[in-house]
């Protein structure tokens, strides 16, 4: 038999019946219905909470620090000169050896030093990063309009600012910031230029000694005392961009502030020029390490399946690393239980779809053994009749599935729609999210259950005795 | 004349209960090619059986069933079916068409299960309808044609694969005695026009006028063989 016709004769004797296979396929689309809407929903919540991962550092990046590189050790243990030869400091070199190690995509150095802006009558702190600009494009830093990364050729330092760093600034006469007033400092962070200072401990002591002038003169004898009376160098820079959103939203970026390595690590050398740049390690003596040494380096995978083993590669090359791995993992596990739960839940309705698919079928089957009968007596063979049947079964599957599908849609929005009325942007993710696969693997496998359950019913149809048509009743 | 059909001791043996009931109880004969031929008997007799087995439709329990030179009691169900969709036609007492399909459809039914085109099932079809004087009602559905006029599709049906051998298994148990009529004479002309072997089962005597031989039947003996044809011929003679 052709297709054609198997095809052609399996929707004719469905539609002879129609309220039966109604209500069949209504099984069928109530069983995929929640299938599919049960698993959205699983994915949406998991689709959100990697979006919040991103946030966070992201999926496949890896920070590695130096080992011991706090410095804290010193001043406990006094074997001093044992652990200097076994430090572990992020210098370039270990750029390059980290770049070597199997797939990483990317590694970056990172450059963090605290400075002191100053704005007019405003005094902020500021925790500045330095990053290569390919370091910078991996955050997916996400800018306000008219905003872009450092250039790393400009002459002067320029910064991207997060969006909530205008909080830390304060009023120097009043030390009244953000916090205190509720008021913003009348600050643009975008188009106003602001005064660095990298040296705050130089910075402090030539304020102190300005204030020592009018103040108490006990403490001014030592603060006079020490070398630097001059005020430090005051940098002009200006902002490439700022980060979106306000002063009250928050992500893991909002309170740095980015700009170029190369930059920022010629300006400090500058700054510091025979002196111990801080947070440099130095040797006992207090002289500066002969190399210059990052703070961390962020590492990127390849995939997010790699990062474990990118992890445990530099882990043994000596190096502290750290990553969202473990956190990843065990929110991985626990979507693949909730997806399961869920999911489990919605096929429970198709399996007692399946049922209802069987049961019709084998109604049909008895409705129909003369037809079935007469049908092999007049040449039709077993196979066809067979395929006839698990069409049938199939059809009624596939047309659940559809329709099933198309409902999913619905109830995903309607649902999404509800949600979204509710909170108010904290998560910007759909609550359910039907990806493609979604719809194909439930088309699929709607039909596949349609044709396991009529599996057996096409059997007993196939072995029916043809003796039946010829009886007569 | 040639043999086509050929039965030799056929016995089928049934179990009621403890007891064993013989419904066919050694049977021998043969039927030839281009030969109208009618087994009658009460119900009861086995000869429903004994059409069942030449159709290949029961296993006998002893005895050989050899129609168009193949042993037909040996073969296995998917070798029966393609046996009887390319060698025999069946005309059934209540008809049995596909109530979804047309009378043109129906008659093509057994061509679509050989997979025959569209086209040309159709066309082989339509021919079969014309010969059976059905040309008005090609498109009408089974509860829109009379008994008389099913029949003649299903007779249609019989023909269109072109089959060596037609079983009739009380064609017109379902008709009125007018129609009835109708529906032997039709397959009486076909038969003898288009030179098929035509088996048909009847209980009635009347029926089994329009054959050429007659087998009586009782208890699962032929007890009687009646040649029809050839008084026909003694007497044009």
């Amino acid at each position: 038999m052709r297709w054609s016709d198997l095809l052609r004769m399996s929707v004719s004797s469905l539609r002879r019946r129609k309220l039966r296979t109604f209500l069949t396929v209504l099984g069928v689309v109530i069983g995929t219905a929640s299938i599919v809407v049960m698993i959205s929903l699983g994915l949406g919540l998991q689709e959100s909470m990697y979006k919040e991962v991103e946030q966070n550092g992201g999926t496949t990046s890896i920070t590695v620090t130096g080992k011991d590189s706090g410095g804290m050790m010193y001043g406990y243990s006094g074997m001093s000169s044992d652990e200097e030869e076994s430090q572990k400091y992020i210098t370039d070199d270990v750029i390059k050896d980290l770049k070597n190690v199997a797939h990483v995509k990317s590694a970056e150095p990172i450059l963090s030093i605290s400075v002191i802006a100053l704005k007019g009558k405003y005094e902020g702190f500021i925790e500045l990063t330095g990053m290569t600009p390919e370091g910078l494009k991996t955050l997916n830093l996400e800018l306000e309009d008219g905003g872009r990364l450092p250039d790393p050729n400009s002459a002067q330092l320029e910064l991207v600012y997060g969006n909530t760093v205008i909080t830390n600034f304060y009023e120097k006469t009043s030390g009244r910031g953000y916090w205190d007033s509720g008021e913003l400092p009348d600050i643009d962070l975008q188009t106003d230029s602001v005064f660095l200072i990298l040296d705050q401990d130089g910075y402090y002591q030539s304020q102190s000694a300005a204030s020592d002038i009018g103040g108490s003169a006990g403490e001014s004898g030592e603060g006079g005392t020490a070398s630097a009376k001059t005020p430090p160098k005051k940098h002009v820079v200006s902002a490439s961009g700022v980060l979106k959103g306000g002063p009250d939203t928050y992500t893991v970026n909002s309170y740095m502030t980015f700009c170029d390595i190369n930059k920022l690590r010629t300006y400090l050398e500058k700054e510091f020029r025979g002196r111990a740049i801080p947070g440099q390690p130095t040797t006992k003596s207090g002289k500066p390490y002969n190399k210059f040494v990052y703070s961390s380096a962020k590492v990127q995978a390849d995939d997010m399946e790699n990062v474990e083993a990118v992890s445990d590669a530099i882990r043994a090359m000596g190096y502290n690393v750290s990553s969202n791995i473990e956190y990843i993992d065990s929110m991985k596990k626990q979507f693949a239980m909730v997806q399961a739960v869920l999911g489990g839940i919605g096929a429970v309705s198709l399996f007692v779809a399946a049922i209802g698919i069987a049961n019709t079928m084998m109604m049909s089957i008895y409705e129909r053994t003369k037809e079935i009968g007469v049908m092999k007596v007049i040449g039709c063979s077993l196979g066809n009749i067979r395929q006839m049947f698990l069409l049938e079964a199939a059809f009624i599957g596939l047309g659940g599935g559809v329709i099933g599908n198309v409902l999913s849609f619905l109830m995903s929005a309607a649902i999404n729609a509800l949600v979204k009325g509710k909170e108010m942007g904290m998560t910007t993710g759909q609550i359910s999210y039907i990806p493609l696969w979604l719809v194909l693997v439930s088309l699929g496998f709607a039909m596949l259950v349609g044709t396991a359950a009529g599996y057996f019913p096409a059997r007993r149809a196939m072995k029916l005795s043809p003796l039946a048509a010829i009886r007569n009743e | 004349m040639r043999e086509i059909i050929s039965v030799k001791n056929l016995y089928k043996l049934y179990r009621v209960g403890d007891s064993v009931v013989r419904a066919l109880d050694g049977v021998s004969f043969s039927v030839y090619e281009g030969e109208f031929c009618a087994i009658v008997g009460t119900s009861g007799s086995g000869k429903s059986t004994l059409l069942n087995m030449l159709a290949g439709l029961e296993k006998p329990t002893r005895g050989e069933v050899i129609v168009a030179g193949k042993h037909i009691e040996q073969m296995k169900e998917n070798e029966l079916v393609k046996f009887r969709g390319e060698n025999v036609g069946f005309i059934f007492q209540s008809f049995h068409l596909m109530g979804t399909m047309n009378a043109l459809e129906n008659v093509a039914l057994p061509l679509t299960f050989r997979g025959e085109p569209r086209k040309e099932r159709i066309k082989k079809a339509d021919r079969m309808l014309d010969l059976v004087s059905l040309e008005k009602h090609k498109k009408h559905l089974p509860n829109q044609l009379s008994g008389g006029q099913q029949q003649r599709v299903s007779v249609a049906r019989a023909l269109v694969n072109d089959p060596k051998i037609i079983f009739a298994d009380e064609p017109t148990g379902a008709l009125d005695s007018h129609t009835s009529q109708d529906v032997m004479r039709l397959m009486q002309r076909l038969v003898r026009e288009q030179k098929r072997t035509l088996v048909m089962v009847t209980h009635d005597r009347s029926q089994a006028e329009y054959a050429d031989r007659v087998l009586e039947i009782i208890d699962g003996k032929i007890v009687h063989i009646t040649e029809n044809r050839r008084k026909e011929e003694n007497e044009r003679a």
